[in-house]
């Protein structure tokens, strides 16, 4: 049995299974929540958890020991979420609140008593750029500049998307709850 | 939720909504990643495969050693048995006549002893002369008949008149080598005929010129014929006495080959380099650097072997061990955006940068604080550290040296130089101290600053120069004294715009053995 983290690590790094498997039961819930806020959908969100994991073990050597091992594999599967996000063609495109607050009426599960999975919910029917920019300022404390660089937009731009994503964010949550 | 939103901003409700969130994802996700997941490629452990060098070049110097020490043993054998044999025919040659196992009687009785002539033989000088040079002739045409093996490249006139300036009573001459039995043969007779004290008394008293003249013509054609070598005919009295020992082969000298036990404290000295990097993945530098000196002790120590190329140059190569140790204090410089926050809101976060040392880029992550959670810090405010560390390191090393050493009767000049191969078995850092030279920034309690090995420099490469005195203690060993200068040529940088390099000048003591 493996015991400490260092074995697990170790482990991991020569393709030992079952310490794969503890090392992502480990992690797997919190950077699931991380893949769904960056995600357009849930399964969108497993395919990222899938591939940021794949690539963290691919990579799982280039962790030295520096820094807390969970923000290292925080900063793996959000860069592999940056990488979808870049993927998409219309990062900010316009949206009808209305046909926003329609959509998230119309799913069948969504689930009043849970707040912060209704958010998430919410933060997916937004474009994936107003998303992105909102989750890196508000959620990863990125900078203006750190966001501009990573989305290939400038600081202006960045700044200006952040409003309007925090009054669409809000819109959308009052919409949906007040209907 | 309605009541969040309305009651606290959205960023703060969206904070604290996703603080403690988790949802687990399906099982299928797990079952995709192992499948897709292949056993990884372990990264090339490079330290490894040199452990692994370095002991197929320790095997090689040591096989290389034990052959040549049983080499050594073999030839101080042979040479054992060839002074045996020089000491066992010295002696038979300084007996006072010619010896033989067959007893007079016995040698009449062979038919080897000619019959005495008559005495009115030796009052004829004439018929005398003719006899003997008819004597000498059948000799010098038997000999003649000899195969021609190498020749001496010491001249045989000169041979012969040094001969004839030495002592008469033990003039010695360059032995011919002659098979077995054409030496026994003619040299047998040759005593035979020359032992007869009768024939010896006539000659010394009526034809000292003739027969030096025809021992001389002789003794010639012998050398042109024959392989000269060191063993003597012996004239005692113009008595010829030809030694039986068959085949002597000469005294074998040295062999070239020494090993040499050396030990060398040196004080090293150069650069480390702090490179400072932004936060993202994987980790991107900055483009700043700051060089910083550094200053430590060094021993080396270990044993060579080596071969003489001639009076003058040899060459030696062995195994060294080589520990050394440093410190140094850099200052890294960071603005506040290169902070690697530990976790969303938390105020502590890392600093990191990378730091070249000579065994390598070490990854620094230097925790940090704001010293006052209302002070607003700028994105752009310059923050410094110092930072100083120690590092330990230890080495195999390979030398490859070509040395000079001058003639001389007890001291000797020395100059050296070569190369210094270096494998790392293994090296410790430690930061010592760190300190925030921003009062904006404080080291936050109870979490240290930490470091990482992110690349080792598994093998280095010295320079080697040196020069000193040699002294020689006996004809076997020989102590030498010399200042001796060491540089890393190997690159060690993280970028290729950032080079450092090593020193170390330090005093080698050696204590050499001859073989």
């Amino acid at each position: 049995m493996i015991k400490d983290w260092h074995d697990i690590l170790e482990a991991c790094k020569h393709g030992d299974r079952i310490a794969q498997k503890q090392f992502y039961e480990r992690f797997k819930d919190k950077m699931f929540v991380l893949c769904l806020r960056y995600a357009n959908s849930r399964e969108d969100a497993e395919d990222l958890l899938q591939e940021g994991f794949i690539t963290v073990f691919r990579d799982l050597h280039q962790y030295k020991g520096v820094g807390n091992l969970e923000g290292w594999v925080r900063k793996v599967i959000l860069n592999i979420a940056l990488q979808y996000i870049r993927r998409q063609k219309h990062l900010f495109q316009m949206i009808e609140l209305e046909d926003v607050a329609h959509r998230l009426q119309s799913e069948h599960d969504f689930i009043e008593e849970d707040t912060t999975r209704n958010l998430i919910r919410i933060m997916q029917q937004l474009p994936p750029g107003f998303r992105t920019v909102l989750n890196l300022y508000v959620l990863e404390d990125y900078s203006h500049e750190q966001i501009a660089k990573e989305l290939g937009i400038s600081v202006g731009t960045s700044k200006s998307q952040l409003n309007r994503a925090k009054c669409v964010m809000r819109a959308l949550v009052e919409k949906s709850l007040t209907e | 939720m309605n009541k969040n939103l309305h009651t606290n901003n959205l960023e703060d409700f969206l904070k604290k909504s996703f603080e403690d969130y988790t949802e687990s994802p399906p099982d299928k996700v797990w079952e995709n990643i192992a499948s897709e997941i292949e056993l990884p490629v372990a990264p090339v452990k490079v330290i490894i495969l040199y452990k692994w060098m370095i002991g197929a070049a320790a095997a090689l110097v040591l096989g290389i050693a034990a052959y040549q020490l049983l080499d050594v043993k073999t030839e101080l054998k042979e040479l054992q048995q060839q002074v045996e044999q020089h000491d066992s025919t010295l002696q038979k040659m300084q007996a006072p006549s010619v010896k033989s196992d067959i007893t007079e009687n016995e040698k009449h009785d062979r038919n080897i002893i000619p019959p005495v002539p008559e005495e009115s033989f030796y009052n004829d000088k004439t018929k005398y002369d003719a006899s003997v040079s008819n004597d000498i002739n059948k000799h010098e045409l038997k000999l003649k008949t000899l195969p021609s093996p190498k020749r001496s490249t010491q001249e045989p006139k000169n041979i012969i008149a040094s001969a004839q300036n030495q002592d008469r009573n033990h003039v010695k001459i360059p032995m011919p080598i002659i098979t077995n039995n054409e030496k026994n043969s003619t040299n047998k007779s040759l005593e035979t005929e020359l032992s007869n004290s009768n024939i010896i008394t006539s000659i010394e008293n009526k034809t000292e010129n003739s027969i030096n003249k025809n021992a001389e013509r002789l003794a010639i054609t012998a050398f042109d014929k024959l392989t000269v070598l060191e063993m003597p005919f012996v004239f005692t009295n113009h008595k010829i006495e030809l030694p039986y020992e068959q085949h002597i082969t000469p005294l074998k000298n040295k062999t070239n080959f020494f090993v040499k036990a050396q030990i060398l404290p040196m004080k090293s000295w150069g650069e480390v380099t702090a490179v400072s990097r932004r936060p993202g993945f994987p980790g991107r530098e900055k483009n700043f650097s700051q060089n910083a000196n550094y200053a430590g002790e060094s021993l080396l120590g270990g044993l060579s072997i080596g071969t003489k190329l001639g009076q003058s140059w040899s060459v030696e190569s062995g195994l060294y061990y080589r520990t050394t140790s440093h410190s140094a204090t850099t200052r890294p410089e960071f603005q506040f955006q290169d902070r690697h926050p530990r976790r969303p809101g938390d105020p502590r976060f890392d600093f990191i940068c990378n730091l070249n040392t000579p065994t390598g880029v070490v990854a620094l992550a230097l925790a940090a604080e704001p010293s006052n959670s209302s002070q607003s810090i700028g994105e752009e405010e310059s923050l410094a550290f110092e930072v100083t560390t120690s590092q330990k390191a230890n080495y195999i090393s390979l030398p490859i040296l070509l040395q000079y050493q001058s003639p001389g009767k007890r001291f000797h000049f020395i100059a050296k130089g070569g190369l210094l191969i270096n494998f790392l078995l293994d090296e410790d850092f430690q930061i010592s101290t760190v300190n925030s030279l921003n009062s904006k920034l404080r080291l936050p309690p109870n979490i240290p600053s930490m470091s990482a090995q992110e690349s080792l420099n598994s093998a280095t490469v010295d320079y080697w120069l040196g020069a000193g005195l040699a002294y020689d203690l006996n004809s076997n060993m020989s102590l030498s004294l010399e200042p001796t200068f060491l540089k890393t040529f190997s690159r060690q940088n993280i970028q290729n715009t950032v080079q450092s390099s090593n020193y170390a000048l330090g005093l080698n003591a050696g204590l050499t053995l001859n073989f």
